[in-house]
């Protein structure tokens, strides 16, 4: 959750819901993006490579409470990222799992209500530390990936452990979208971090 | 709940040219199979006995495409490897000897009125991301995709196996998306916003048919090797 725009993943078998509530949806949260999936195959995977905010599922795929083996599958979704969970469907499920809980029957404005809500509480406890510009650390360690330094040497030149090293090198690739260390020296160059000269391309 | 209900598989008499409506990346998959264009109301089924395409392999890889995905290794029996071969060559060589050199030209036009230092950045990713691909390719086609024709004939020769070839397969869509960045986020604005504009398509284009191509890989390719290994063994 890293950037503002609203990620809303919609899971039901019914193409119908999908769709209805995508264009629903989209009326409301202007440039949101959504995923709509038919069944609950490979969604761990799916979960892990698409950072969304709210995942909405029929509430088909489970039963009226949750068994055992539901409610494992829902705290493993939650586990891996801090995604809001709500079902929908024309029953009310309930469950203290689930962070809200959307009825076929609910008029617009209540289901809005219910979604703002849901990301209300998402911004609120999202870390302001997940700025999009490079702190003056991260532009140092740039600078000094981009002189072809390896982690190690990075660490002793800035006297800073190895690990750390690699988190701000994560951290710097997830702010630019820029992955590759060819792709981070054009950046360095482009916004004057580091002199062409003092670089061997 | 029964996921098999809802599984809206791509068959053999539905017709090929609803397939290129439902999806028009699919055009790229028929050239690969060396479909050619003109089909008419033909259906896929038809099309592909035409052409001595295999119908079980056809299938496999647009449904995968299509993400139809289900772990059903067993329906990976009976797929006609050496066709599913020649479509990845195929996509090789599209972009060998199409994709590329296109990106190439377009990049080329796009930075001419650039700033000379950004210029030159941007000329040399290209030719080093260039490169990488095609090493990646040739690799496979040297090495892979021979390993492959050799378990086909049964014969277990190379020190390797599938695993190990799968485990060194890089990502080569990760640049793309690098160049697509800068161009989008971080150059200062280019002079022909047109030209720019067709190579940022070309370029999500691209990645995406890298990754569709790497999906059959893994998801087909792979897995059906793996069980001719265990009965090789």
């Amino acid at each position: 959750m890293s950037s503002d725009i609203i990620k809303i993943w919609i899971i039901s078998p019914s193409y119908i819901i999908r769709t209805s509530l995508v264009s629903l949806l989209r009326k409301k949260y202007k440039g949101a993006l959504f995923k709509e999936s038919f069944d609950l195959h490979n969604i761990r995977e799916e979960v892990l490579d698409n950072n969304c905010d709210v995942i909405i599922i029929d509430n088909g795929f489970f039963s009226s409470i949750l068994t055992q083996k539901e409610t494992a599958f829902v705290n493993a979704i939650k586990s891996l990222t801090n995604i809001s969970l709500i079902t929908f469907g024309n029953s009310d499920l309930s469950s203290s799992l689930l962070h809200s809980t959307i009825n076929i029957y609910d008029s617009p404005d209540i289901i809005y209500q219910k979604i703002n809500h849901i990301l209300e509480i998402n911004k609120n406890s999202e870390n302001k530390l997940n700025s999009e510009e490079l702190s003056e650390r991260e532009k140092e360690v740039l600078v000094n990936v981009v002189k072809g330094f390896t982690n190690k040497q990075i660490a002793d030149n800035m006297n800073l452990s190895v690990h750390t090293i690699i988190s701000h090198r994560k951290n710097i690739s997830r702010k630019l979208d820029i992955k590759s260390s060819s792709g981070l020296t054009i950046y360095a160059i482009i916004n004057n971090l580091i002199d062409v000269n003092e670089i061997n391309l | 709940m029964n996921n098999n209900i809802y599984y809206p598989m791509i068959t053999g008499n539905m017709k090929m040219v609803e397939l290129i409506r439902s999806d028009y990346r699919f055009l790229l998959t028929l050239s690969r199979f060396n479909i050619p264009l003109g089909f008419g109301n033909s259906t896929i089924e038809q099309l592909c006995k035409a052409n001595n395409v295999d119908l079980k392999t056809f299938l496999m890889v647009v449904n995968k495409l299509d993400g139809n995905d289900k772990n059903d290794d067993d329906n990976l029996e009976g797929i006609n490897l050496n066709q599913l071969i020649m479509f990845l060559k195929n996509t090789h060589s599209y972009f060998f000897e199409y994709r590329l050199p296109l990106l190439q030209e377009l990049l080329s036009k796009i930075v001419d009125g650039a700033e000379p230092v950004h210029k030159a950045l941007l000329i040399d990713f290209f030719d080093k991301y260039d490169s990488e691909v095609r090493k990646h390719m040739l690799f496979e086609e040297k090495n892979v995709y021979p390993y492959v024709e050799n378990c086909i004939n049964k014969i277990h020769s190379s020190k390797y196996t599938i695993d190990y070839f799968e485990q060194h397969h890089n990502d080569i869509e990760k640049k793309i998306n690098d160049l697509r960045n800068i161009i989008i986020k971080y150059l200062p604005p280019l002079e022909n916003i047109n030209v720019v504009n067709d190579m940022l398509y070309m370029l999500f284009q691209a990645e995406d048919d890298l990754n569709r191509h790497t999906l059959i890989e893994e998801k087909v390719l792979f897995p059906c090797v793996r069980k001719i290994e265990s009965s090789i063994n």
